[in-house]
């Protein structure tokens, strides 16, 4: 059996008749100082994308205190990111190296008027706690914000190699978190909680379709759907209606929203196609949204 | 399944939901004519799209393919300027769309004829069904585009059916480099030559972002490099020399490869971790430097009025 399997490989390399060019070379050193450069034009890019998210998602999550009811929790108006959120050791040592995002979680981006603007935290702190939680992912940052309740939430963190440690006054706010990810044009919850918006979403959408596109998002949140279960349907309209109210109370103006929901369904339109035979993925879920968005635009209208 | 199928399936969707949870609120429960009529008109402009975004596929391809013929040896096919739809390869939910927009039918019809193309000339005009290719039943896309020109050839006898007549019809066997690019609809940039299926297989997310046709070029020269260097599988070497190539096709087809080198690096924008590693391929940052590099070799190379050749090609 392994002499045979050793025969057959053997073969296999005779066989492969994969023809070599001569390209020009590249040298190493050059190769690195082009990744260094790319990556400071990449992460410049992913972190005005973190900003844009964070002012919009604030927006919906402060100015919804009432929809959410039991589903808030402390806020500081900050987003972090830590290498640790990075998959593999090349892209932490490139985080590193390039915007010094390291082992521990950094500001990458702040709401102007924010807890922690007013505290005096900066882009480029490193946090190492925020109250009595040690803090090494996003995740553990917005846990521990999240779970902050009383006046005053102290924060320690590190500033050009220096300890230091600030008192930040957490606003309460929705709990929903958007976090920027890479995949596809839409956005979902994710397991670890969070809100998953896609970049290229983010890039594509003004202020009220990004909003719109969040606020669903925390609409099924709110609703406690399982969006992990591959068969049962978004409830619509009633998730389409709550995103509108949490819209309209946050300031968005959502009469022309409807592009992005069809740009979203004809760029990936094996999302309006009906399951194979047997399979269970979710089908249809756009051309819901749009009717149910159509019908509650109507119904404001009308009043 | 048909579309009364679909609106049942729909509509089962909906009892199911209705027992799902809500904040309490009364709801309107939504519009199921409605929501037919909008899954319909969603379908249709995406497939819509999706035509314009691969006949714009078919046009670089014809371009790279014919001027790649001196890189290419005896691995050559016929190029045909042929865009074609047919029922066999449809989703179902593209079917009712190709009937309103292109008045499909059974069988092979021609969506689109590229101007200037060997089927142009042959006098091959949209609406036109094939029927057969030299005698070879033609009921697909696939049949259409992957039929061989026999040893010798300098025609493809087409059998027409136009009007509810059998026309015949001579195409000139016009060789470009092995194989036609088929669309596939994903959201990933991806593409890849598959010797096989006989196919190159580029995303429609791909053909999306490569936003001018330099750098569309660049993606279908890259893919037949892999089919014309024998690559059975991706690793990093066969990934560089397939880019090598790729510029030189691109250059040959009178494109810009300098320009086509953007798709690069806004790669490493849309997916940061391009920038240490992708799978199999060189890193982003790697793949713009040796792409700078072959084309000041081109570059030179038209200076002197050498032959525009990868090197390393004829050994």
């Amino acid at each position: 059996m392994r002499r045979r399997a050793l025969l057959i490989a053997l073969a296999l390399a005779v066989c492969s008749c994969a023809r070599e060019l001569d390209s020009p070379p590249v040298e190493r050193a050059e190769i690195r100082r082009e990744t260094d450069a790319a990556a400071e034009d990449a992460f410049g890019a992913l972190f005005t994308v973190y900003a844009r998210v964070l002012a919009i998602s604030e927006r919906l999550r402060l100015a919804n205190l009432e929809l959410c009811a039991d589903h808030s929790g402390g806020y500081f108006g900050w987003m972090v990111f830590a290498g640790r959120d990075f998959g593999s050791q090349e892209m932490r040592a490139l985080a590193a190296s390039v915007v010094q995002v390291g082992e521990v979680p950094v500001v990458v981006a702040l709401s102007p008027e924010g807890p922690a603007t007013r505290a005096g935290l900066q882009i480029g702190d490193e946090i190492m706690s925020v109250g009595s939680k040690r803090t090494r992912t996003h995740v553990q940052v917005r846990r521990a914000e999240q779970g902050q309740s009383s006046e005053r939430a102290t924060v320690r963190f590190r500033r050009a190699g220096e300890e230091r440690e600030v008192a930040v006054a957490p606003a309460r706010a929705c709990r929903y978190e958007a976090m920027p990810v890479y995949a596809g044009l839409g956005a979902s919850p994710t397991r670890d909680g969070h809100v998953g918006v896609s970049i290229a979403l983010v890039e594509e959408a003004t202020d009220n379709e990004l909003a719109f596109t969040l606020a669903h998002s925390f609409a099924l949140q709110r609703l406690g759907v399982d969006v992990y279960s591959a068969v049962v349907p978004f409830p619509e309209p009633q998730t389409t209606n709550l995103a509108v109210e949490m819209c309209e109370r946050a300031g968005f103006d959502l009469d022309d929203v409807e592009r992005l929901l069809e740009l979203e369904a004809t760029e990936q339109p094996w999302g309006l196609f009906l399951p194979a035979k047997g399979g269970g993925e979710r089908v249809g879920e756009l051309p819901k949204r749009i009717v149910a968005l159509r019908a509650a635009l109507a119904r404001r209208a009308a009043k | 399944m048909t579309r009364a199928g679909a609106v049942l399936a729909v509509v089962l969707c909906e009892l199911a939901f209705t027992a799902s949870p809500s904040l309490g609120s009364e709801v309107e429960p939504i519009d199921l004519i409605e929501l037919a009529a909008e899954t319909d008109r969603l379908c249709e402009a995406s497939f819509v799209e999706m035509m314009a975004r691969e006949r714009r596929l078919i046009e670089v391809s014809t371009r790279v393919r014919r001027a790649a013929v001196p890189l290419c040896g005896d691995k050559l096919a016929p190029v045909l300027g042929l865009q074609i739809i047919s029922d066999r390869d449809l989703p179902r939910e593209f079917l009712n769309p190709a009937i309103r927009a292109f008045r499909l039918r059974d069988g092979a019809l021609v969506a689109s004829v590229l101007d200037g193309s060997a089927a142009a000339r042959a006098g091959i005009r949209v609406g036109d069904t094939v029927v057969s290719i030299d005698g070879y039943e033609i009921e697909t896309n696939w049949d259409v585009q992957t039929r061989r020109a026999p040893a010798g050839a300098s025609s493809l006898r087409f059998v027409i059916e136009r009007a509810g007549e059998r026309v015949e019809l001579d195409v000139p066997y016009e060789p470009g480099c092995y194989y036609q690019p088929f669309l596939a609809l994903s959201a990933s940039w991806n593409a890849y030559a598959s010797g096989y299926q006989r196919s190159i297989v580029v995303f429609s997310e791909l053909v999306r972002a490569s936003e001018t046709d330099d750098e569309l070029a660049m993606v279908i020269g890259h893919e037949l490099g892999h089919i014309l260097l024998g690559h059975d599988r991706s690793k990093p070497s066969f990934e560089a020399d397939a880019d090598y190539f790729g510029t030189y096709a691109a250059a040959l087809a009178g494109c810009d490869p300098a320009a086509g080198a953007g798709i690069w690096a806004r790669f490493a924008r849309n997916k940061v971790g391009s920038l240490v590693s992708y799978g199999s391929h060189p890193t982003a940052p790697s793949r713009t430097l040796a792409l700078s590099r072959a084309v000041e070799e081109i570059a030179a190379k038209r200076a002197a009025g050498a032959k525009l050749e990868p090197e390393g090609l004829r050994r």
